[in-house]
């Protein structure tokens, strides 16, 4: 193609081989952009589970075709993101505040849209689903306002993180306009987010257990979607609305969306609290209740924590193997085996060894003659004969998983041994789904109200294609109204949004999908055998048990820890709302800020909070310890920096926890959580979402040097 | 009512700045009678030294900015100094000032200009120093700036913006290339500018198809005191520093071209005498002179946005920025006259009343000649 062939004709002709040529060549280079944000996490994962846990890869060719749709779902999306989306926020951003809508002047119109923008998001891309992964193992008796927020509650908790977001993409346009440094927002919302958390942690036990939903929400609200909208729309309205020489470059909404869903649950919680409404609080008749008082003071201690203590006996009544009936089962033909050896040689046959199950809490000593020492015999224990080792399935792909009706229909996003035991209604032995939707009467009784288990509200129940159609297709809409309708005026390549935003479409469907089939069953069947460091378990899917690694434990869970904390930076490299902030700053600087330097930053702060948030969980640590001071610390390191990185830290910590990030590291954690007692897996997502910001600004505070000082005065001058 | 105004004697007077005293230096030039400042967001460029962590945490490049004006000669003298004193331009680092004779000017009347349109006596300097620009894929510019810092220019400037020719005549598949493109810039002494040019060709690879293209212009005088920040901190003096006080004990510049037989030249043919034809206009109606410019016969245009710092809307207590973008093209001399005419009417028929055209002479000029 050179330059004197196309001057005279207005089109070009391509031969179609010429076409395919073009597109070849530049969906190769898509493919493997998108490998190059993958491959870490991918091969990560795989060397650990093989070489580190030296277990094999269960579904082995089912997460192999996931993870190659992930891959061409993410190089479909991101090039929906650059044709479709981030032109047409950042079209609309730039028009809004020169016009007037409807005869309304900008100013007005403009904080309205950001409001409705804002709010719908949150119900375009509803992390919900996420948030009651999470606590699926929460316990109404041990913290029934969390339980209410989660089940009963969980439409309107939706509702409240909507208009969190709303107010913060409201306030965050208004910054814009008047040209506000981000820093006093940061000041006024840590403050007072501190203050009531302090407030929640002491003065209320049933308060204290929302804290970690409520932290959480902030880092979840903002998906792959919603970030890169709102940034372009930001640098559109900079664009235009000149603010004095400030620096303000369309950062800091999705600080401000981070920050405000994590208050309005806050104030949500606090107003279910103070009007009793949640379940079983006042009205209640039932007899465990009415005995413990004005919000439950009466409690016995036992009941506040029952969660942690219930997991607790279970993990000592079974010397720490608390595994299916599965697992413990022999083949017919083995049986007959064990019987032919047992008859001839009295003893098991080699690679078979002996069980013990506890489930009374009862012994009897018998003395030894002769001696101080007695032999102690455990009554009411069962011993089985287990094959030593385990066994994986062979199938390679998951039979359950079927790539048709994924389309549809939702796979379980979270594996059934971190759903509770007791809400197995059909008692086929896993819980279906909808059965993990449920409430408990007052009599004690369960009643499953909803049984297709699906919310009223917005939910993350949504298939691969339907959950991709909805979190893009109303925003577009809006976003394409508001321009041509409000506004009037026509987006100069028509053809090339609607093919980026189609894009965006099939790359998030893709992407889904790809999550389901791949990335969450291997993130799932790590994060449970990740445990294997620090406790005997019984792998993931598979029949037997694998021993502990380590035997001191706290070595064990350091190694989980470490774990965490690869798998944290490996999954942020991938995320793509973290690539399109990246990808965001290094064009608002003109490339002077390289996507590299905020993408590692980045990716090193979610590993030290993931770290950290895997320690919270396996040591069972305060979540408040861990968080307020990190923050207190951010308020300093926030003072100290400029504002641009400021810009940039607090916003990263919105895009952090996405898609991929989630499904990888809650797995881990309920694992994790599910051996050592902590029953609900809060907590991480807010620890991961605070590290990347202190990171961010100390990595803006080393390599910023200051201007130079103009020490030489040495004329220069080269001509005339 | 939309008559253009040619003039033949009027400079385009080109600072780079240091984002922190840009503001003040437009003021000042709007001040002393400059009008339609045309700012854009460049960064400088940094010397790497490798390393693993200057790998993984790249330290940012000093955010610069980008302005021009077009002045007529007369003001030139008085707004140059003007500048160089408000941004101490004759410091190390503090950034630069050049001028570029045009070869001519046609404003409509509504566009922003330093108030006499009366032409002055022509300056008869000669070209002493070179201004080079090269317009690259996003993404190859970091490669060229250091290609250009290794072979001796001072402080190359990138700028992002748009550009297209052949992409534009692709009808859906135009996607699968993004209109982003880099600009480098760097104002070279003459002695040098060879070198510079054809390291930085090479180094972007110019001569192959859909490379970019590039060009150098003469530049009648300034002054180049832009900083390339180390990013080692061990260094006690600045590169800028070390050079000008080589410089001093050499009595010149001339051994810095020393070693000129090193660059093999590059195994092609330049395009010689060319004319750029640069349309300022503003972002609303830059769509169309993009595909009128394309429509005239231009085999490629390219276009930088910005803002015109001394004007805003005055109607509105916000202040909004006024945006403006940088259409250009370059021809050869016997077909600007009749690209100028189409566009011109084109812009007639669109009823936009502010814009102007200029053209500059460009010696020297290179990219993928097909075959």
């Amino acid at each position: 193609m050179s330059a004197e062939q196309s001057s005279d004709s207005k089109t070009l002709q391509l031969s179609l081989r010429q076409k395919i040529e073009i597109l070849l060549s530049f969906s190769k280079d898509k493919i493997v952009e998108q490998i190059q944000c993958v491959w870490f996490i991918i091969l990560y994962l795989i060397v650990f589970q093989v070489l580190v846990l030296g277990l094999p890869i269960v579904y082995s060719l089912m997460i192999a075709a996931g993870i190659m749709i992930v891959i061409v779902g993410l190089a479909f999306f991101m090039e929906g993101l650059r044709l479709g989306l981030m032109p047409l926020g950042e079209t609309l951003g730039s028009t809004l505040p020169r016009k007037k809508i409807l005869g309304i002047p900008c100013l007005p119109t403009s904080l309205a849209f950001g409001f409705v923008l804002g709010a719908f998001a949150t119900f375009a891309e509803p992390a919900i689903g996420v948030l009651r992964a999470a606590g699926a193992g929460v316990d109404p008796t041990a913290a029934p306002l969390l339980w209410t927020i989660l089940n009963t509650g969980a439409g309107l908790l939706v509702n409240c993180v909507g208009v969190g977001v709303g107010i913060a993409v409201l306030l965050g346009v208004l910054r814009f306009y008047k040209g506000w440094s981000l820093k006093p927002f940061i000041y006024a919302g840590v403050l007072i987010l501190s203050c009531l958390t302090l407030y929640m942690q002491f003065s209320d036990d049933r308060l204290k257990h929302v804290l970690g939903l409520a932290w959480d929400c902030g880092a979840v609200t903002t998906g792959p979607v919603t970030v890169p909208l709102v940034l372009a729309l930001g640098i559109g309205v900079c664009r235009i609305v000149s603010t004095g020489g400030s620096s303000n470059t369309g950062f800091g909404v999705v600080t401000l969306a981070s920050l405000f869903p994590i208050l309005a649950v806050m104030c949500y919680a606090l107003y279910l609290f103070e009007t009793d409404n949640y379940f079983c609080a006042k009205q209640s008749t039932a007899e465990w209740h009415l005995k413990a008082g004005d919000y439950g003071k009466n409690y016995p201690e036992d009941l506040q924590k029952f969660g942690e203590l219930k997991a607790k006996a279970i993990l000592e009544s079974t010397g720490g193997v608390e595994e299916s009936e599965l697992s413990w089962s022999l083949s017919v033909d083995e049986r007959k085996m064990i019987q032919d050896h047992l008859n001839a040689h009295k003893a098991l046959p080699e690679g078979y060894t002996l069980k013990t199950k506890v489930s009374e809490g009862k012994i009897s000593p018998r003395p030894l003659v002769g001696s101080d020492r007695e032999n102690v015999e455990l009554f009411g224990s069962k011993s089985y004969v287990v094959r030593e080792g385990y066994k994986a399935p062979d199938e390679l792909w998951n039979p359950d998983s079927d790539i048709a009706t994924a389309f549809s229909n939702n796979f379980d996003f979270f594996p059934n041994t971190f759903k509770p035991q007791e809400v197995d209604k059909n008692n086929n032995g896993i819980v279906d789904p909808g059965e993990d939707f449920y409430s408990i009467e007052p009599d004690g009784s369960i009643n499953y109200s909803k049984t297709d288990g699906l919310l009223t509200g917005p939910d993350q129940d949504r298939g691969a294609l339907e959950g991709a159609i909805w979190a893009i297709v109303p925003l577009c809409a809006i976003l394409l109204l508001v321009l041509i309708v409000g506004l009037r005026q026509r987006p100069k390549h028509m053809d090339e949004l609607i093919i980026g935003i189609s894009c965006a479409v099939i790359g998030m469907c893709l992407f889904n999908l790809g999550i389901s089939l791949g990335l969450t069953p291997l993130g799932e069947q790590l994060g449970g055998n990740v445990v294997s460091s620090f406790a005997s378990i019984q792998p993931w899917q598979s029949e037997g048990f694998v021993d502990p690694m380590f035997h001191s434990s706290t070595v064990g869970k350091c190694l989980a820890i470490l774990f965490g904390f690869i798998l944290g930076y490996g999954a942020t490299l991938a995320e793509p709302a973290l690539n399109a902030l990246g990808a965001t700053v290094e064009k608002i600087t003109v490339g002077a800020f390289k996507k590299n330097l905020l993408m590692q930053a980045v990716a090193t702060g979610v590993a030290l909070g993931i770290g950290t948030g895997v320690a919270k969980i396996a040591f069972n640590l305060e979540l408040w310890y861990l968080l307020i001071p990190p923050y207190v610390m951010l308020l300093f390191l926030t003072f100290i920096s400029s504002e641009d990185f400021v810009n940039f830290g607090w916003d990263s910590a919105g895009v952090t926890t996405g898609p991929i990030t989630v499904p990888l590291v809650l797995a881990m954690g309920l694992g994790i959580g599910a051996k050592t007692g902590a029953i609900d897996g809060f907590g991480v997502l807010s620890l991961a979402s605070v590290g990347p910001i202190i990171t961010v600004l100390t990595v803006g505070l080393l390599v910023r040097k200051k201007p130079k000082d103009n020490l030489s005065s040495e004329k220069f001058v080269e001509a005339v | 009512m939309n008559e253009l105004n040619t003039m033949d004697k009027v400079s385009l007077l080109t600072l780079i700045l240091p984002k922190e005293s840009a503001p003040q230096v437009s003021n000042a030039l709007a001040a002393a009678g400059a009008k339609g400042i045309f700012q854009v967001a460049a960064r400088g460029s940094i010397l790497r030294e490798g390393g693993f962590l200057s790998k993984m945490f790249p330290p940012p490049a000093p955010e610069q900015f980008l302005l021009q004006v077009l002045v007529p000669n007369g003001l030139r003298e008085a707004l140059i100094e003007k500048a160089v004193n408000i941004g101490k331009l004759d410091r190390v680092g503090s950034g630069a000032i050049f001028a570029i004779n045009c070869d001519s000017a046609h404003l409509s009347s509504q566009f922003p200009f330093a108030g006499s349109r009366d032409t002055d006596d022509l300056f008869s300097s000669i070209p002493t120093l070179e201004a080079i620009c090269c317009i690259c894929e996003k993404g190859v510019a970091e490669d060229i700036a250091q290609a250009a810092l290794s072979a001796g220019a001072p402080g190359p400037t990138v700028t992002f913006g748009e550009g297209g020719g052949i992409r534009d005549k692709i009808p859906l598949l135009r996607m699968t290339k993004g209109p982003e493109k880099e600009f480098v810039w760097c104002v070279v002494d003459r002695s040098e500018s060879n070198e510079v040019f054809t390291n930085m060709a090479r180094a972007g690879r110019i001569t192959e198809p859909g490379r970019g293209f590039m060009y150098s212009i003469p530049v009648s005088d300034g002054i180049i005191n832009v900083t390339s920040t180390v990013s080692s901190s061990s260094h006690g003096a600045s590169l800028e520093q070390v050079i000008s006080v080589l410089d001093e004990l050499k009595g010149g510049k001339e051994w810095r071209s020393g070693t000129e037989s090193k660059s093999a030249s590059l195994n092609t043919t330049f395009l010689h005498d060319l004319v750029g034809l640069y349309c300022v206009v503003p972002r609303d109606h830059y769509s169309e002179v993009y595909d009128a410019v394309l429509e005239a016969g231009a085999p490629g245009v390219s276009t930088n946005f910005g803002v015109m710092t001394d004007l805003g809307s005055d109607s509105d207590s916000e202040s909004c920025n006024e945006e403006w973008a940088l259409v250009y093209t370059s021809l050869s001399p016997g077909s600007v006259d009749g690209v100028l005419n189409k566009v011109s009417s084109k812009i007639k028929d669109l009823d936009i009343d502010r814009f102007a055209f200029y053209t500059l002479p460009i010696p020297k000029a290179l990219t993928y000649l097909g075959g």
